[in-house]
């Protein structure tokens, strides 16, 4: 009888862990992506990136990008956005030496207002960036929360290179694969 | 060094300010050296419970969350947006988003709307800001005045795209609740600062 009970308790505790909505069906959602150089702030390995839906409103407005190192700086993407506006809400990260990592969590909030960077708005499925930005400390006072700004990245890896690498990740889903394809022959 | 020590804990007392509210008015009858004044600030699109965070263990986040605190003040000073410095918002006018508010401001030549905000997250810090820019002037002899709507206009990505004033003389009923006629307030409509 405890055994079942104790079943039956795990089994409520993992469904209520469990958040966000199992996507399928690609064929009306788009590819959004970016990329960020965190060089200059106190994080220097990125763990998660999230995505903000703005329009139309939703009980579920988070999007989680995936993360990974690219070319001195990580590579952020979604395959799952819908029609409507969007933009990168913020970035997390640790400080890490190898393979130790400092168990302070770094959070970079974009902010929720203003559309002056990673902002996308989706009419029809596709392929959209979001625009590659550097995020750089601000000196502030002795007893003054830490301060960051977002400014665009000079050094970025080009839109092909950062498509090129989503593609190698899409091939499990045709219809995504087949959108960065045909982007990447629109691009020069 | 005695001298410092004062100087440094004012400091650090301005420092830690908290924001203090301008009070409430129940009646068209003001104190000396105050006046009572009527408005309502508004934002379209308006703000949906789908776009606020709440958190069960955020004290006081109710009272937070569907309101707007607008600086004022007897100077034009811009607040710093990005984060709340109590300083800037000592004389802090709380109104519930397209809600007629009433309150007690202190009578000065003209008193000035120095930005404003509202949260949308209170745990994670997320919130609005609102410019300012704007002033109302008391006339001679009044004891309250209505200043209008302030109406924000926003766009997708909650970008202030557009601010109007307008006027809407008949929200004054709605908050004269123990008595008092319209007739007894003075039109003060708000001015934007060019």
């Amino acid at each position: 009888m405890l055994q079942r009970l104790v079943l039956v308790l795990c089994a409520v505790l993992l469904a209520s862990c469990a958040s966000g909505t199992k996507i399928t069906d690609f064929n009306d959602r788009s590819v959004g992506y970016g990329w960020l150089n965190i060089k200059e702030v106190d994080a220097n390995r990125l763990h998660s990136v999230d995505i903000y839906q703005y329009r139309p409103q939703t009980s579920e407005p988070f999007y989680p990008a995936a993360v990974k190192p690219f070319k001195n700086g990580f590579l952020y993407y979604t395959m799952a956005l819908p029609a409507g506006s969007h933009k990168t809400h913020s970035a997390a990260g640790q400080a890490c030496m190898g393979i130790l990592c400092s168990n302070t969590t770094y959070r970079y909030s974009f902010g929720r207002q203003g559309d002056d960077f990673g902002a996308i708005v989706i009419k029809n499925p596709g392929v959209y960036h979001m625009g590659s930005y550097r995020l750089k400390e601000v000196k502030t006072g002795l007893f003054e929360q830490g301060k960051f700004e977002v400014v665009p990245a000079t050094d970025a890896p080009s839109r092909r290179e950062l498509l090129e690498e989503i593609l190698k990740e899409a091939q499990d889903v045709p219809v995504i694969a087949e959108r960065i394809k045909r982007e990447l022959a629109q691009l020069r | 060094m005695k001298k410092l020590l004062p100087l440094l804990l004012a400091l650090l007392l301005q420092a830690c300010a908290t924001p203090s509210m301008l009070p409430a008015a129940t009646e068209l009858k003001a104190g000396s050296g105050e006046v009572v004044v009527i408005g309502k600030i508004e934002l379209v699109p308006p703000i949906s419970p789908l776009e606020q965070q709440t958190h069960w263990n955020v004290i006081g986040e109710k009272r937070m969350l569907g309101h707007v605190f607008m600086a004022t003040g007897e100077s034009y000073k811009p607040v710093n947006t990005g984060r709340i410095d109590g300083a800037e918002f000592q004389a802090t006018l709380e109104a519930e988003w397209g809600t007629p508010f009433m309150v007690k401001v202190a009578r000065q030549p003209r008193t000035y709307f120095n930005g404003g905000m509202t949260h949308l997250n209170v745990m994670r810090q997320e919130m609005l800001w609102f410019p300012g820019g704007l002033y109302f002037e008391v006339p001679q002899g009044a004891t309250a005045v209505y200043i209008g709507t302030l109406r924000y206009h926003r766009n997708d990505f909650n970008s202030i795209t557009r601010v109007e004033i307008v006027d809407e003389r008949k929200d004054i009923p709605l908050v004269l609740k123990t008595g008092g006629s319209p007739a007894e307030v003075r039109s003060a409509l708000l001015k934007k600062l060019r």
